[in-house]
């Protein structure tokens, strides 16, 4: 008799639940008398961690099912009427699954499953029963709107793929489940909307999915990280939302998303460069208005990457291109400051940094001390002591907030990263050095895949018809018209 | 781009990671001049010494020494003065007293003594300006009357250096009142180096009145042959740049008729000139050289003292009176030019255009064949508006 199967015997069986479960304090084993005199044995099984009390009286429940009145002690129901019941799929008040081997009994336990053993039936009765609390739904922090859905996904599985599902009312919407094993054993799903999804892109997620293997999953990151094109380069692959508007948004347009049990964020991909830039607002609010929100943010996203290196270049090597006048205040604000214009870029960054950093891991009461801390630090009392030069403090701050203007997380802080390069390569070549580290990024970029499609794709390859969403967002009735199925390429 | 050459460069990069940090410590591209390093040059003014050497007085930007950068005190320019045989030796002598590197590339004026100017070829004086990479090609040229490093000590209105107050005079001098020209090195170069070899240069001096000295900028320095050889009155002046197609803007006026001798104040309409341009044919009668000028424009009445335009044939008279005062100036400036032998309007230039064989010939005794030649000045106005719907003085009860 192989090791796995349950034994028809219950002292076998608990022996074995003990076995494997010492020491776990949370287990509980009740153990049921039922049928006539009260002769037969039952046990039942559960984590009471997971399992809220009002729904602990399986056994009752399951004697129940088989009489119409009131069962009381269950003096006249016998374990063959139970046994013949239940594998025979009777239907049950509860909804019952039958389990035959060990390792069942085991992941349906620590799912929160109440197990019941009966004596001298080799399987075992599951009840679903995991009852724990979860968040509520609000609105996601990290991607506020000011119209428009205020939908959060939540870290239960369950209630985010119903969130989802809610959007999206069509038999075409496939949700995939996976078990990842491990010590964690989390429950993956991947969706996506056949007919409309690339039938190539979803065939390299499913190789990427299927070579994870047995691994602890905590979070979608993790899957972010283990099926990404290029783990070394500072530009995201994959976007992120806890929204599930745009979670819908990104399964009409054809993207895969995926969610994790224990886990709010929600991975969508392939993840493209303008991808990246938009957020849910741009569809809710009217055309000029997106269009003109949507161009403030590319000129954030320039702003961002290179204004210090565009300040160190052109006040140190090219100062004919500057304006006379705007010149001489530069000079008036530069002069007797001890260091140069890299290492006080430098110096002001790194400070704003520490700053963001800070504010991050404040709690909230804090917080807003460190904020008048950091303001007065940075701002006022650098200049007064001569470590810093206004014009750095405004430049630094500038691309700050362009940074904080980006949809993206991810993206911003990839933004902030590649900064240091580009300051380093303006303050040893200038405008020559700012135009390499340009060259190096977009080069980088025009080969950089995510799941196997270009990056940059519309803009290279060249494809004129996708280019109703990227630069301009176009009017809502062309956006949602349908359009022959994109090219193969 | 695969995951394993990625990380290749990637570990590349971070093993060069310490060297690249010791870059930054080392003296190369990264220690280049800083601003606080360089001395910006607002304006330069170049002088004849006795000693036959030549005088560099460089007009500095002084930063505000106070640390935020706010709350000026005192000046915010130094001049710095140098002497030495040529241009850019003065030049590099400037680090002997200053210790900070000269910046061309923000200057605003060069002023030219008139001594020096009339002594040595201006292009000779300024061929530093010319090679050097840092000045632009836009840098204007004054001549003053008088040593031009004295220019650079006068005290500013409102700017914070004379040198930018000098720049803006002479552009709103030239394009609002007509009373002065506008050259850059450039303009000088090409001018100089044209068949007629004439420039017209913009005249800075010193005006004294209640015992405080103003800078004026108003006339122009005439360059022939490399040197400058006279100073246009400012009275001519209108009529020369009207002739030269170089007239912006300006107040023409119009004495009233009959009124010839009696004093000119408040004895004459005014009349703002919107839009003037000119034409100038080029005509060879009997191995003579004839110069045809016309001008058209555009004016609007802006003190009417005694004229009106009551009525259609007022307006005709009015109008004509404006052309004629116009020709009137025309013809004295250009009566002026013949009398000096200046080719001043570039007839020269036009006449190796048109017919470079009789221009060979001419060429050596062209002042002589330009003082014989005839002209003809014809003005066409138009008259925009008078101001407002009154079409007489406001004065009168007409």
């Amino acid at each position: 008799m192989s090791d796995n199967r349950l034994s028809p015997r219950l002292k076998a069986n608990l022996l074995r639940l003990k076995q494997t479960f010492d020491n776990c304090g949370d287990l509980e084993i009740f153990r049921w008398q039922y049928g006539p005199e009260l002769k037969h044995t039952a046990v039942s099984a559960y984590f009471v961690t997971l399992i809220p009390d009002k729904k602990v009286n399986y056994m009752k429940r399951s004697l129940q099912d088989l009489t119409e009145h009131p069962v009381g002690a269950g003096e006249e129901i016998r374990p063959e009427m139970l046994i013949r019941f239940y594998d025979s799929h009777g239907a049950s008040a509860e909804t019952a699954t039958l389990a035959a081997d060990w390792a069942t009994v085991d992941s349906r336990l620590l799912r929160g499953y109440v197990v019941l053993f009966l004596e001298g039936w080799d399987k075992a009765i599951c009840y679903e029963a995991i009852g724990l609390e979860t968040r509520q739904v609000t609105e996601p922090e990290t991607e506020p709107v000011v119209q428009g859905p205020r939908e959060g996904t939540v870290e239960n599985l369950h209630r985010n793929l119903g969130m989802i599902r809610m959007r999206i009312k069509s038999p075409a919407l496939k949700f995939e489940l996976l078990d990842t094993g491990g010590y964690s054993n989390t429950r993956i799903a991947y969706g996506y909307l056949e007919g409309v999804v690339n039938s190539d892109v979803l065939e390299e997620f499913r190789r990427r999915i299927g070579r994870i293997g047995e691994g602890e999953i905590l979070d979608t990151s993790y899957v972010e990280e283990l099926i990404e094109d290029a783990p070394y380069s500072p530009f995201p692959q994959f976007r992120y939302t806890e929204r599930t508007d745009a979670a819908a948004a990104a399964l009409l347009n054809g993207k895969i998303i995926v969610l994790t049990e224990g886990s709010g964020s929600v991975l969508i991909c392939p993840g493209l460069f303008f991808d990246l830039l938009q957020s849910s607002e741009d569809y809710y609010q009217r055309v000029l208005v997106s269009n003109f929100i949507r161009w403030i943010r590319m000129i954030a996203l320039i702003l961002t990457i290179s204004l210090p290196s565009l300040y160190i270049a052109v006040s140190t090597f090219h100062t004919e291109l500057i304006p006379t006048v705007l010149l001489l205040a530069i000079i008036d604000s530069r002069e007797g400051i001890p260091f140069g214009a890299f290492i006080e870029a430098a110096i002001m960054v790194f400070f704003f940094e520490l700053l963001k950093e800070a504010g991050i891991r404040l709690p909230r009461t804090v917080g807003a001390a460190v904020s008048i801390v950091g303001a007065l630090v940075i701002g006022e009392a650098a200049i007064s002591a001569g470590i810093a030069s206004p014009i750095m403090v405004v430049v630094v701050s500038l691309t700050g907030i362009a940074s904080f203007s980006l949809p993206q997380y991810n993206m911003s802080i990839a933004m902030r990263l590649l900064q240091f390069p580009l300051m380093a390569m303006a303050a040893v070549l200038g405008g020559f050095g700012i135009l390499l580290g340009y060259l190096f990024i977009w080069i980088h970029l025009s080969t950089l895949t995510s799941l196997n499609v270009p990056y940059l794709k519309p803009l290279a390859p060249w494809n004129a018809r996708q280019f109703r969403d990227t630069l301009i967002r176009e009017r809502l009735p062309v956006l949602i018209r349908r359009t022959k199925p994109p090219r193969a390429n | 781009m695969t995951t394993g050459s990625l990380r290749r460069i990637v570990y590349g990069l971070a093993a060069c990671l310490p060297f690249l940090i010791s870059v930054l410590g080392l003296s190369a591209c990264g220690d280049r001049a800083e601003l606080p390093r360089k001395g910006f040059v607002m304006g330069v003014a170049l002088d004849a010494t006795d000693r036959g050497s030549i005088q560099l007085s460089v007009q500095f930007f002084k930063p505000s020494q106070s640390v935020t950068g706010k709350g000026k005190s005192g000046r915010a320019y130094i001049n710095v003065r140098t002497e030495d045989q040529s241009v850019i030796e003065a030049v590099r002598d400037i680090t002997i007293h200053l210790g900070r590197k000269a910046q061309w590339s923000h200057m605003r004026v060069i002023l030219v003594g008139e001594e020096l100017a009339r002594q040595m070829p201006l292009l000779d004086v300024l061929e530093f300006f010319y090679r050097d990479h840092e000045p632009r090609l836009t840098s204007h040229i004054l001549i003053t009357k008088g040593r031009a490093a004295d220019y650079l000590n006068v005290p500013p209105y409102i700017e914070n250096t004379i040198s930018q107050q000098y720049f803006q005079s002479e552009q709103a001098a030239h394009q609002l009142s007509g009373k002065t020209s506008r050259i850059d090195l450039l303009d000088l170069a090409l001018q100089a180096r044209s068949e007629s070899g004439t420039a017209l240069l913009p005249y800075l001096y010193l005006q004294n009145e209640d015992r405080l000295t103003n800078p004026n900028i108003a006339g122009a320095a005439v360059l022939a042959q490399g040197r400058v050889r006279t100073i246009v009155p400012s009275q001519l002046l209108e009529g020369l740049l009207t002739l030269r197609n170089d007239y912006r803007s300006g107040i023409l006026e119009v004495p009233c008729e009959g009124k010839a001798s009696a004093p000119r104040l408040l004895q004459e309409d005014a009349a703002e000139v919107l839009q003037l341009h000119s034409r100038m044919t080029v005509k060879v009668q009997d191995n003579r050289l004839h110069l045809i000028f016309r001008a058209k424009g555009y004016v609007a009445i802006s003190e009417m003292v005694c004229g009106k335009t009551l009525t259609p044939d007022d307006e005709v008279k009015l109008r004509d009176r404006v052309q004629r005062s116009l020709e009137q100036a025309m013809s004295e400036s250009a009566d002026w030019m013949l009398e000096k032998r200046l080719d001043l309007v570039g007839a020269g230039n036009r006449l190796h255009e048109t017919n470079p064989r009789l221009w060979k010939s001419w060429k050596e005794d062209w002042p002589n064949r330009f003082a014989r030649s005839s002209y003809e000045v014809h003005a066409d106005i138009a008259i925009i508006t008078t101001g407002t719907n009154a079409g007489k003085p406001i004065r009168s009860e007409m």
